[in-house]
């Protein structure tokens, strides 16, 4: 990044890039930590112009710094919370999914984590009338369970096509075509993640994979389990939600969310995706 | 080329400039393991694994710093570093309107006005961003406190572009803590930077006991960032949750001057209107 070039920058012209690449200086990073008057000095460019192309590099490849109150009245148009059409998830998540923010949701095989993507996914193409974009590395996505959550909120078959048609679905199936697909990504997004989970090797307890360097990442994280009920039972559909991480909320709370009846009124399934 | 601007001072500017900075000694003193209270061009760590309280921390300290003086604060403007991309500024706002006496929509964005956020997303972006802000300091002589949060976001990024030598990996980043040194000491001013708990202790003991040894927190901490950044941080802070049902919610910090080796040992609560010691 930052390799200097002739026409990166007005004023950075090939015989000034030779001139510099003389005096071991061949990126944006050397430039900005040279000492000025001695390469000016050495290689005979004039220091004023060297001064001004360094400033111009800087601002084209620095970050530029937001002052907070500019940022406030930004941010107060731009950010939304869109509900998961869960009335108990969203409780969990203080009304919904925030934009900007990235939440993960861990479980176990079986735990309903893609049933809440879906209901997500529904709930927000239709209620909501945005736009989804759902990842799918692992082929859990069925579009026959998505249209049975649509015709459960609305029997109107053109919403339902509609709704349908806001959601894009790709197959990533390697990690090279989910980075193409996320670099080409633009906007105001929320994020939703789903995870495993693997044992602890010391403790044995359970936590959720992908390691230490990756539990930084998400801002809010899900843990979905089947209730006790239910396992006895064997084929329940009662599930446990528990809020593990929150930049909002106090950890431990839990509800109850069950994945058979999602896609009524009250209860909405919550699926894995994106949603734009 | 700022060198320039520091010679033409004017008198008032100097005046602020000495007494912005002579305030700071109050910011926050349960953070010093010292007896002398922070002086400028002091550098701390904040250390710890998720969840445990450093980002809650860091807006504590901004709120403290941006609110005015009449409101308790200390008035003074404050950059933020964001390399993780989770700074949350609704969440600022709200830890502001708790601690105002009044929170009109006024009184919270003149403190905001103090404020100034930069998102990195490259090491090197990082860096280019340090040497563009020296500009921002000239001409703010009201700003003392520079917060990053958190140093470590692109350690693995650095790791696998660098290559089979650590020298190159960590090149980067050893550029950055020493341009954070050279600004710190000729601004004077006071750099808070966040880092991650990422590396495993290689032998977790099996039988360890479930009440918290008291060296424990300390034992916590491994170094995997580069030897200059080391050596700069005079205070490390170690953050810690306990888990255990009877002290839910409480969080710990132990702060260690590292230096004098004192540690000092204290207990916060993470509520609506941000951190509480307790």
């Amino acid at each position: 990044m930052g390799v200097l070039r002739a026409g990166l920058c007005p004023g950075l012209t090939e015989e000034v890039v030779q001139l510099l690449r003389g005096r071991r200086i061949r990126t944006v990073v050397d430039l900005a930590g040279a000492d000025l008057e001695q390469v000016a000095q050495q290689c005979g460019l004039s220091y004023k112009a060297l001064v001004a192309l360094r400033r111009v590099l800087l601002a084209q490849f620095s970050a530029f710094p937001l002052n907070g109150a500019d940022l406030y009245e930004e941010l107060k148009t731009s950010t939304a919370i869109l509900s998961t059409g869960i009335a108990s998830l969203d409780k969990l998540l203080d009304a919904g999914l925030y934009t900007g923010e990235l939440t993960e949701i861990v479980g176990a095989p079986g735990s309903g984590k893609t049933q809440v993507c879906l209901c997500v996914a529904a709930n927000v193409a239709h209620s909501l009338q945005q736009n989804v974009l759902y990842i799918d590395s692992n082929g859990g996505m069925t579009a026959s369970r998505l249209l049975q959550l649509l015709q459960a909120r609305t029997q109107d078959e053109e919403k339902q096509a509609e709704a349908l048609q806001r959601i894009q679905v790709v197959h990533a199936f390697d990690i090279f075509q989910m980075l193409d697909v996320l670099q080409d990504l633009r906007g105001t997004v929320v994020q939703q993640v789903t995870n495993h989970l693997t044992r602890d090797r010391s403790s044995g307890r359970l936590k959720p994979a992908l390691g230490r360097s990756w539990s930084f990442v998400p801002s809010t994280r899900i843990f979905l389990d089947v209730t006790d009920g239910a396992r006895a039972s064997g084929s329940g559909s009662q599930r446990t939600a528990c809020l593990t991480k929150s930049p909002r909320q106090p950890t431990g709370v839990q509800e109850v969310v069950d994945i058979g009846t999602l896609g009524t009124a009250e209860q909405s399934p919550v699926l894995q995706g994106e949603q734009t | 080329m700022c060198s320039d601007f520091r010679r033409a001072e004017s008198g008032t500017e100097l005046l602020a400039r000495l007494e912005g900075r002579s305030s700071l000694k109050e910011v926050e003193p349960h953070l010093f393991a010292d007896e002398d209270l922070p002086v400028h061009g002091d550098i701390l760590e904040f250390h710890g694994p998720e969840g445990t309280g450093k980002t809650e921390m860091l807006y504590h300290l901004t709120a403290r710093c941006i609110l005015p003086k009449s409101e308790g604060g200390l008035q003074i403007e404050v950059v933020f570093i964001d390399t993780d991309y989770h700074f949350d500024l609704l969440r600022l706002v709200t830890i502001l309107e708790h601690r105002l006496s009044q929170s009109s929509e006024d009184a919270v964005k003149s403190c905001l006005g103090r404020f100034f956020l930069v998102s990195c997303s490259s090491s090197t972006q990082l860096l280019l961003t340090l040497h563009s802000l020296e500009a921002l300091f000239c001409s703010h002589p009201s700003l003392c406190l520079l917060i990053v949060d958190s140093l470590s976001a692109f350690y693995w990024t650095d790791r696998a572009n660098g290559g089979e030598r650590t020298a190159l990996q960590e090149a980067t980043l050893k550029q950055c803590s020493q341009l954070l040194d050279r600004l710190v000491r000729e601004y004077r001013l006071l750099l808070f930077a966040a880092t991650q708990s990422i590396m495993q202790k290689a032998c977790e003991s099996a039988e360890e006991s479930s009440e918290t040894r008291p060296s424990k927190v300390d034992m916590d901490y491994r170094p995997y960032l580069c030897k200059a950044w080391q050596h700069m941080v005079k205070h490390r802070v170690l953050f810690s949750r306990e888990d255990s049902p009877k002290s839910s919610g409480r969080f710990t910090l132990v702060s260690r001057h590292l230096k004098s080796n004192r540690l000092q040992k204290h207990f916060f609560m993470i509520r609506e209107s941000g951190v509480e010691f307790c």
